[in-house]
């Protein structure tokens, strides 16, 4: 790992986001306001995602710990996206004196996930995965002051403190095997792996362990049962806005930082790391589901929900691990980002609702919503649908790609042990679709089959647009997907090359080799 | 303008409709019904031209739009928009039109509250029927299945009876935990194909599918019969619940009951044959094999839904309920002449399939008629009817007797086949059990006859009877009940056309069927003798086995 020049000028767009998260910190002492703030940090992002665009004509060198695979350029757009989005629903709903601080947090938050979205290298990964976490903590205790809210935050504080140290502890391991913290690239963690047997009582017999470490720290990002318990608690406590990131942001990190270490760098383990995986797809889902069933509080069924959908991309992540360019990596990023969309949509409709002096919280809250807010029960029926994952929404092309995957493993891997697991990974995402469907369609039946009720829900504008901007784009992408699926068939591609050109080269290295010794 | 167009614009003016409800609704009622009945009306227009040109004794697929959707040709995954119309979907096309006036007839007056909201989902649900009978691509069918699952659980959540949110719920849920399932097949399918046949790349064409599936198995090395079975399964999963077969129906009568009356027409007239028709388009072509393992036990259970609908019937006081039950028995007919797996049984499925969305739709519309006439539908509240209304007894006793197959009318043409298509399964099988289910298929009509006539003489025959002004569920006082009115008339008058059409001039019908049911027919045929012959010689082996110990 070497950082020169040039690295400075890979991470500009990032660097222009910290920059700038600052100056917000800075400014907000002198001048206060949500919008001044609000529209500084939009045009902020659009900079940044300026750079990124160009980022891609110019560069395509491996530069210090940085990558430059599509699926980087993936992540980071999802993330510019995601926190324009995200400024508009905070912008507006948080109160006023703290309205730049949240914003400028919000803004080091996103540059964590960027970073993670390109991170080649072990501590250069770890550090961006704290860049997500540490905002989170701020971020939460911002948005508002009872006992509830302190209990979250503290709750996930210690949790996401485990965690780290658990993810961090992995990692070691890796580097104790390897040797290097490099993960992808000529003499890099996956290079040495390759060749290292994991059974051989040597340095190989702890990868499993290294395995196993990293998934338990990364898993809690991503609210994978059994690092889930944590997630309904702190939903409920947060705030209908913060809730919504904490859905979608940290887990977009969790999922790429799995991709990228346990999917990519660490091939000798993969037979054992898609049997863990899958079981814990299997469970994750299930548990997800079931649980929600029975909850009253949108936020607690959504974060169950989210449990739920966490199985749903472990699926991909299996599929990615038991065989190469299977689609498996393109699937759950293609379900990643339909997943955020729509869980996006429905916490900025729940935080359009809200007012000064009541929170939309519990599901009767919202009956007769059809009557008295036709678009904003119109919007949640239809993120609703997308991650119940009917057609013609969004999320019925993320189930596709993950069952395409699962099914192919099935049907194309050649031991019968593999193709009967991937099987029942297949039928028990389909069965758990269908239990999915009834606490999604619970939700729709309430605001559209109950009578209305008197209630003064408020007027945000910001949360309202990005509703409006979510449910639009769940149907959009519902109807022509093709775009994402070029992006995200492209972005595995690419990041597999770099693994390619890896092996190719190790094997071109091997021969060298045992023609010399003749 | 051409075929091709045309069909495209049949399947997407009720989506354009749609989309313009969203703004016409707000004007009320009046605007929305009367744009609805224009937007239908086209769409039947422009259907029944394209159903009019279709030709007879080909098994081409007619007026084929091809383009690319999802993916190109060459690319990984190639989802095409791919539409056309061939025998099997062609008369299922033109009922789904046709019916939808109707839908939009009966719910002239019924529907009062948020009228836009309602006629915006009718029309969307018209633009998923018609677009499962249409689709030649894989994934295109599975939208558009799916899809016509949201816009009939609005219908019966909002403007259902009392227990309308559940019904809604179960019936959705229901549904779609099969089709998941068959989604789990169809990819199996899929990728299946891609990997053995076509170099990885994933293809959804139907046709395609279906004849290199064949020609893999005619060449010896297609899928293995365990396989097959596997997906069948899966399959099965989603088309047997939605026929709906034998134990599976649980939901159907409560969704039929508790639905708005158009709700009941289209679910009951349209939806219903996605199933069978699913298992005819992909099951049964697509895998031969298992479909002749399957075959006794799918009998068996529409033979067993045939009794039980009709016993269950017979014991019904709500005249919906009964009607809903009849469907579970008539569906089991469709199904009985569909796995009989020989020419004549497939065509009287499939042509029982349009039957029964004409009768039963029918059914329906009426019982929704007398609805608004009375404020109920318990029989034993109603009685002589025939004297107060005798147009809409008329329609009532023609509805019946198509339903109960007399000969004359449409229901006997199906039902003769499908019974003959039996027997003839049941003759040329040595196994016994076949005839024992062509015989209890028997029986299954003359029950049918006993509850659909037993309801008629109850209802419309002998001395008056009427709910009181005064009970809570009877028609208010001072109300005069009339017969049917223009509006009534011109909903039924259609459907009563065909029931008689078809009754009187099969050919014309079955003609335009026969060669794609035949092509159908051969593949199963040819599969189902090559495996007997390997179970006899597994057989003759194993009896030699014995004889030598």
């Amino acid at each position: 790992m070497y950082v020169d020049l040039d690295t400075i000028k890979l991470l500009w767009p990032e660097l222009v986001l910290v920059l700038l998260a600052t100056w917000i910190y800075i400014g907000g002492t002198i001048q206060q306001g949500r919008w001044w703030w609000g529209l500084f940090a939009l045009a902020a992002y659009g900079v940044s995602g300026h750079a990124v665009a160009v980022g891609i004509v110019e560069a395509n060198t491996v530069s210090g710990p940085l990558t430059p695979d599509s699926l980087g350029y993936v992540v980071r757009f999802t993330a510019i996206v995601l926190g324009a989005l995200f400024t508009l629903v905070l912008t507006a709903s948080a109160r006023k004196e703290l309205a730049s601080e949240t914003i400028a947090t919000l803004m080091l938050l996103i540059c964590g996930v960027m970073l993670v979205g390109r991170a080649n290298d072990l501590v250069f990964l770890f550090v961006s995965l704290e860049l997500v976490s540490i905002p989170t903590y701020v971020l939460l205790y911002l948005g508002r002051r009872d006992r509830a809210t302190s209990e979250a935050t503290v709750k996930y504080f210690f949790l996401s403190v485990l965690s780290s140290a658990v993810l961090l502890y992995g990692l070691t391991m890796l580097y104790g095997v390897a040797g290097t913290t490099t993960l992808v690239g000529p003499g890099s963690i996956q290079s040495e792996l390759q060749s290292l047997s994991v059974d051989a009582g040597g340095l190989g017999s702890l990868t499993p362990v290294a395995l196993v470490l990293i998934i338990a720290g990364l898993g809690f990002k991503m609210a994978a049962v059994p690092f889930h318990f944590y997630a309904p608690d702190v939903y409920q406590g947060a705030t209908n806005a913060n809730a919504g990131l904490l859905a979608v942001v940290p887990k977009v990190a969790g999922v790429i930082a799995l991709i990228r270490v346990a999917v990519i760098a660490m091939p000798n383990v993969a037979e054992f790391a898609w049997h863990v995986t899958l079981v814990l797809a299997l469970v994750t889902m299930t548990i997800g589901n079931v649980c929600a069933l029975w909850q009253q509080n949108l936020r607690r069924l959504m974060a169950y929900s989210s449990i739920a959908h966490a199985g749903y991309m472990l699926i991909g992540v299996a599929v990615a691990m038991a065989m190469e360019a299977s689609g498996g990596i393109s699937g759950t990023l293609f379900y990643l980002l339909v997943y955020a969309f729509g869980s996006l949509g429905m916490f900025a409709a729940l935080a359009s609702l809200g007012s000064d002096e009541q929170e939309v919280s519990r599901l009767e809250q919202l009956s007769g919503l059809a009557r008295s807010r036709p678009f904003v029960a119109g919007a949640i029926a239809v993120c609703m649908f997308s991650l119940a994952g009917i057609p013609p929404l969004a999320g019925f092309w993320g189930k596709f790609t993950l069952f395409t995957g699962a099914v192919r493993v099935a049907t194309d891997s050649g031991g019968q042990a593999t193709s009967v697991w991937f099987a029942v990974l297949a039928v028990g995402g389909a069965i758990n679709a269908a239990i999915a469907a009834v606490y999604y369609l619970r939700v729709v039946a309430v605001m559209y089959f109950q009578p209305s009720r008197e209630a003064n829900f408020g007027t945000n504008v910001g949360a309202r647009v990005v509703m409006l901007f979510a449910a639009v784009l769940v149907v959009a992408l519902g109807i022509f997907p093709r775009s994402i699926f070029n992006a995200t068939e492209h972005a595995e591609s690419s990041a597999l090359r770099e693994k390619v050109a890896a092996q190719t080269i190790q094997r071109l290295e091997a021969i060298a080799t045992s023609q010399q010794v003749p | 303008m051409n075929e091709q167009t045309l069909l495209l614009v049949t399947i997407f003016l009720p989506l354009a409709g749609a989309l313009a409800m969203l703004q016409l609704g707000r004007l009320g009622q009046q605007v929305a019904r009367r744009f609805t009945l224009l937007v239908t009306l086209a769409t039947f227009a422009a259907a029944a031209y394209v159903v009019a040109k279709f030709p007879t004794g080909s098994s081409a697929v007619y007026a084929l739009t091809n383009v690319p959707w999802i993916g190109d040709e060459g690319s990984l995954i190639n989802i095409r928009f791919q539409v056309g119309l061939d025998g099997l979907g062609v008369w299922m096309f033109g009922l789904s039109a046709m019916l939808m006036v109707t839908a939009v007839l009966v719910s002239w007056e019924a529907i009062k509250d948020r009228a836009g909201l309602f006629y915006g989902m009718l029309l969307l649900l018209e633009f998923g029927c018609l677009g499962v009978f249409v689709a030649r691509d894989l994934m295109l069918f599975y939208v558009f299945f799916e899809f016509t699952l949201i816009p009939l659980f609005f219908l019966i959540g909002i403007w259902g009876s009392e227990d309308r949110r559940y019904a809604a719920i179960k019936f959705f849920i229901f549904t779609l935990a099969g089709s998941v399932l068959t989604f789990v097949g169809l990819l199996a399918i899929v990728l299946w194909h891609a990997t053995n046949v076509n170099d990885g790349l994933l293809t959804f064409s139907i046709p395609q599918l279906t004849a290199d599936l064949q020609a893999t198995l005619s060449a010896g090395n297609g899928m293995s019969p365990t396989l097959q079975l596997w997906i069948f399964a899966a399959l099965f999963a989603g088309f047997a619940i939605k026929v709906p077969l034998f134990p599976v129906h649980t939901w159907l009568p409560l969704a039929h009951v508790q639905a708005p009356t158009a709700g009941s027409v289209i679910l009951a007239g349209i939806l219903l044959k996605i199933g069978t028709y699913g298992f005819v388009r992909f099951s049964i072509p697509m895998l031969p094999n298992a479909a002749a393992i399957a075959m006794p036990w799918i009998l068996w259970l529409s033979v067993l839904g045939i009794v039980y609908g009709a016993l269950v019937a017979l014991a019904q006081t709500d005249i919906k309920r009964l009607i809903a039950y009849s469907s579970v028995s008539h569906l089991g007919f469709c199904m009985l002449g569909l796995f009989a797996f020989n020419p004549l049984g497939l065509q009287g499925g499939a042509l029982q399939m349009v039957n029964h969305g004409l009768s039963t739709g029918g059914l329906f519309a009426i019982v929704g008629m007398l609805y608004e006439r009375y404020h109920t539908r318990e029989i034993s509240q109603l009685g002589g009817l025939a004297k107060r209304v005798p147009w809409l007894a008329f329609f009532m006793l023609l509805f019946t007797f198509s339903s109960i197959g007399l000969p004359g009318l449409n229901g006997f043409v199906g039902e003769v086949m499908v019974l003959v298509g039996m027997f003839q399964t049941a003759w040329s099988s040595d196994e016994s059990q076949f005839m024992i289910i062509a015989v209890l298929a028997v029986t299954g009509v003359v029950l049918g006859a006993w509850y659909m006539l037993w309801l008629v003489q109850r209802v419309f025959f002998g001395p008056l009877k009427e709910p009181s002004h005064h009970a809570g569920t009877g028609h208010a006082e001072g109300e005069a009940i009339i017969d049917m009115t223009w509006r009534e008339f011109f909903a039924l008058a259609p459907l009563a056309v065909f029931v008689v059409w078809i009754g009187i001039q099969p050919s014309l019908f079955l003609s335009r069927m026969e060669p794609t049911l035949k092509t159908v027919n051969e593949q199963v045929a040819s599969q189902v003798a090559a495996d007997e012959s390997a179970t006899m010689a597994d057989r003759t082996e194993e009896e030699q086995e014995t004889s030598v110990r």
